[in-house]
């Protein structure tokens, strides 16, 4: 059972973070207990409350999220940090009320080592203020997911994300070198900064993408590069998706690490390719080159080489830069749709590459049998496979609840991700949605996963219920 | 309420993946989940879909209501793609506030100046034009209308354009009842004094005969040509921003160049984005020989100076963070000279520099460099 969040409480986190920092108010509170998951944002169409935390804290400092767990921990209530606010998972929601910590007071770029190529930063720093930063001492860190413009550098990290360049620099996961964080019970622990090391068991991957369930993750240092001397853009035609994959697959193969690579299905190529007034059959693939100049050109050519071995058909530049240039434009529709009460979502599954056109089609055909007609892209690769994400739209059915109809699209879509042995999320994470499918995506090592939780905290303050911790049942109840 | 129309934005915004998240200029500063835009909308889409109330919650609403310099930027391609103007919704948010008596202290403070005094810094009336060039005529049909920020706090802006005017040999006038045009009531939701002010100056100027009126403030350019329309007021005299006027004037002077400045330009707000003059300041500082440096940020893009939305009544502090921030980014292009064309920008910049980066407005510059014919 959780304590209450009572009035000496509030008392008492208004002495650790300042009164000003502190909030009851039920605007602070609906505001910073809200994510963007389609349930959540059906909610807010509905003008219908969602779970609401008791109070709102904005910490500044490590030292204070310290104070502020261990006095959670002390007295039983829940803890929710929020970075950007812009997960698609429900991963923030406060389903057991308690406190939401807002952590972008905590804005700092700490430390920049030119000669190390990293960077130290402080996790409510938004994605992109840090990439501006960056740039303008002549790096990037590479990372470009689409929410860089809302998501903090914490929610990265707690969640695995992955950039639209992720093909040359990797996700969130390859970028981070060591980490601070503060455990469910108050103390602060850093892991050391070396490139890699020989001495047990990885920690600092333990919390990254533990969703906020292990700990609350106050800084990082990661990886960066040298701001790209030059970066080009190309696109090609397939004339399925086979012939696309393939190529793709082949390119990799030859040591070649475009930073984009989308492939699209041929729904996604109609309509991507029929905005450009282009003839829209086949399969569309977009690549990107960048790095330092002869590099760039000689990964190009091999790829082009390996394209036309494929039988892909050269479109030049167009569409690459095009979609480059209007990346963010699809965000545009959303409310329209929400508003036309559509069931809107992505889902985003991966594989190994034996596995990865059959799980396209089985969960492709999961989909289509709830009614849905969706469109997929590929667009983060690896030597050993890569991941598929799906984009849907269903009209509301009259007579069925809009949540009921939610549900049975995502559980068709994770069953048949499971059957085929794929992975039920390539980088949007768990939360709330994909959590009745925890323990049958890591099977018997989902034990270790819950051990942990008890061991790290075992008042079971952080985030509960997220990350697989809640059943099937619970997760209707609330949504 | 007056929000309600607005709701179908308000609702788009609410909906939306918060794109614009990250270019808020308060919320850069102030970095609570509610002070970003979306958020705003957000409030705003509670409010009427009865989540939350007013009684309860207005004064929690008016702490974030506030804080919005109403910029415009986050409601700018490519941040926003969905038309929000979220601007307009926190006008018409603040003003449902004042409404429901729900005022601030310092907005209650140039409620009753403003009521007493026709301005909104508690400045004497009459003292309107006590450190700006007297210049009156019966039989000029053009108006310079100072505005009270360039009146009463930079009024070298103003003596430096009644200098220009004059030499280009411009027959033109001051208002001798000018008012506050209305812009900081607009912006801090004193809708009915804003019509009284509206109503004054409009015919005020009726009287006059005015047929042009120039202003150098980009807030009450912005007021006359957009907002006495919202409120329902046609006026019948053309209205322009001074840069405008003095592009066309340029040949008329005699100009001593300034070849050895490199600066960078800063673009208001009000006059940029809102009313889409980029280029007349920019050419008056080319013709001067000045060399500009340009920011990341600018045009459309253009990053708050922290002041506008009567960000500098209600949140100073936040303002004056802000203005930092974009003084450091005028120190990056690596200039001494940060270049405005606006009184608000003008002040916040000055005080954000700490004396790092010279800062004027274009109409002192091109003042200073003219030679007498």
């Amino acid at each position: 059972m959780y304590g209450s969040v009572t009035p000496d409480i509030i008392d008492e986190l208004k002495s650790i973070v300042g009164e000003k920092h502190v909030s009851t108010s039920l605007v602070d509170r609906l505001v910073c207990s809200r994510d963007l998951w389609f349930p959540m944002l059906f909610k807010t169409l509905k003008g219908e409350l969602w779970p609401t935390a008791d109070v709102v804290v904005w910490p500044g400092s490590a030292e204070e999220v310290s104070e502020v767990l261990k006095l959670a921990n002390k007295r039983r209530v829940p803890v929710v940090t929020l970075g950007g606010g812009a997960g698609v998972c429900g991963g923030l929601s406060p389903i057991r009320g308690g406190i939401v910590m807002d952590i972008k007071r905590m804005c700092k770029v700490l430390e920049l080592d030119e000669e190390s190529l990293t960077v130290v930063v402080q996790a409510g720093l938004i994605g992109m203020e840090l990439e501006e930063y960056l740039n303008r001492k002549g790096y990037t860190l590479g990372h470009y997911p689409l929410s860089i413009y809302a998501s903090t550098i914490g929610g990265f990290l707690a969640c695995r994300s992955a950039g639209v360049l992720s093909n040359k620099y990797g996700k969130i996961e390859d970028m981070v070198i060591a980490l601070r964080v503060v455990l469910p019970t108050g103390e602060i622990i850093e892991t050391k900064r070396v490139p890699r090391r020989a001495t047990g068991p990885d920690l600092m991957q333990l919390f990254v993408g533990s969703e906020g369930i292990l700990g609350v993750i106050t800084e990082a240092a990661l990886r960066i590069h040298p701001y790209p001397e030059k970066r080009i853009f190309t696109s090609y035609r397939f004339k399925d998706l086979h012939a696309g994959l393939e190529a793709v697959r082949n390119i990799f193969r030859r040591g070649v690490r475009p930073a984009i690579v989308r492939l699209y299905d041929e729904r996604d190529t109609k309509i991507t390719l029929g905005s450009l007034g282009l003839p829209a059959e086949g399969c569309l693939l977009i690549l990107s080159f960048e790095g330092t100049e002869k590099l760039v050109d000689a990964e190009a050519e091999v790829a082009d080489e390996v394209c036309r071995q494929w039988g892909g058909e050269q479109l030049g530049d167009l569409p690459a830069k095009h979609w480059w240039k209007h990346r963010h434009d699809q965000y545009w529709n959303l409310p329209h749709l929400l508003k036309g009460f559509m069931i809107v979502d992505t889902i985003e599954v991966s594989a190994p590459w034996d596995r990865l056109e059959r799980l396209y089609w089985e969960v492709k055909r999961a989909l289509e049998g709830q009614g849905v007609i969706p469109m997929a892209h590929f667009s983060h690769f690896y030597l050993d496979g890569g991941s598929i994400y799906f984009t849907f739209v269903k009209p509301r059915e009259p007579k069925t609840p809009i949540n009921d109809a939610y549900w049975r699209i995502w559980s068709a879509a994770m069953e048949a991700c499971i059957r085929v042995g794929g992975s039920i999320s390539h980088h949007h994470g768990v939360g709330l949605v994909r959590s009745p499918w925890m323990e049958k995506e890591h099977g018997k090592s989902f034990e270790i996963i819950r051990a942990l939780k008890k061991v790290l905290d075992p008042n079971n303050i952080l985030n509960p219920g997220k990350l697989g911790m809640v059943g099937w049942s619970e997760v209707r109840r609330v949504f | 309420m007056r929000l309600e129309e607005f709701s179908s934005r308000i609702l788009t915004c609410s909906l939306c993946l918060k794109m614009c998240k990250y270019v808020c200029p308060v919320a850069s500063v102030v970095r609570y989940e509610p002070v970003y835009p979306p958020n705003k909308a957000l409030i705003a889409h509670m409010i009427l879909s009865g989540m939350i109330n007013l009684k309860d919650e207005g004064e929690n609403v008016a702490r974030y209501a506030y804080l919005c310099t109403t910029c415009g930027l986050c409601s700018t391609p490519p941040w926003c793609g969905l038309d929000v103007r979220l601007w307009e919704i926190i006008e018409a948010l603040r003003a449902d506030l004042v409404d429901q008596g729900i005022i601030l202290e310092p907005v209650k403070r140039v409620l009753k100046s403003a009521s007493e005094n026709r301005n909104p810094y508690g400045e004497n009336l009459h003292a309107r034009f006590s450190k700006v060039k007297h210049v009156f005529s019966d039989d000029a049909d053009v108006v310079y209308f100072v505005g009270c920020t360039t009146s009463y706090r930079v009024p070298q802006i103003a003596n430096a354009v009644i200098d220009v005017l004059s030499m280009a040999g411009l027959n033109f006038t001051l208002l001798k009842d000018e008012w506050c045009c209305g812009s900081p009531l607009i912006r801090l939701g004193l809708i009915d004094l804003a019509r009284e002010h509206a109503e004054h100056n409009i015919n005020a100027l009726n009287d006059i005969g005015a047929k042009t009126v120039v202003f150098s403030c980009p807030g009450c350019y912005r007021t006359f040509k957009i907002d006495y329309e919202r409120l329902g007021y046609k006026i019948k005299f053309e209205v322009k921003h001074v840069t405008e006027v003095v592009v066309d004037l340029l040949k008329s002077l005699k100009i001593r160049k300034k070849e050895d400045i490199t600066a960078t330009y800063h673009d208001p707000c009000h006059l940029g984005r809102h009313l889409g003059i980029f280029d007349a300041p920019r050419q008056i500082l080319s013709v001067l020989g000045i060399q500009i440096r340009e920011m990341q940020w600018r045009r459309e893009n253009s990053r708050c100076c922290g002041a506008g939305g009567g960000m500098l009544i209600t949140n100073s502090e936040v303002a004056y963070a802000a203005g930092r921030r974009r003084v450091e980014e005028a120190l990056e292009s690596g200039v001494k000279n940060l270049i405005t064309a606006c009184p608000f920008c003008r002040i916040s910049l000055e005080r954000a520099s700490g004396g790092k980066i010279e800062v004027k407005d274009v109409m002192e510059l091109l003042a200073e460099s003219l030679e007498e014919r």
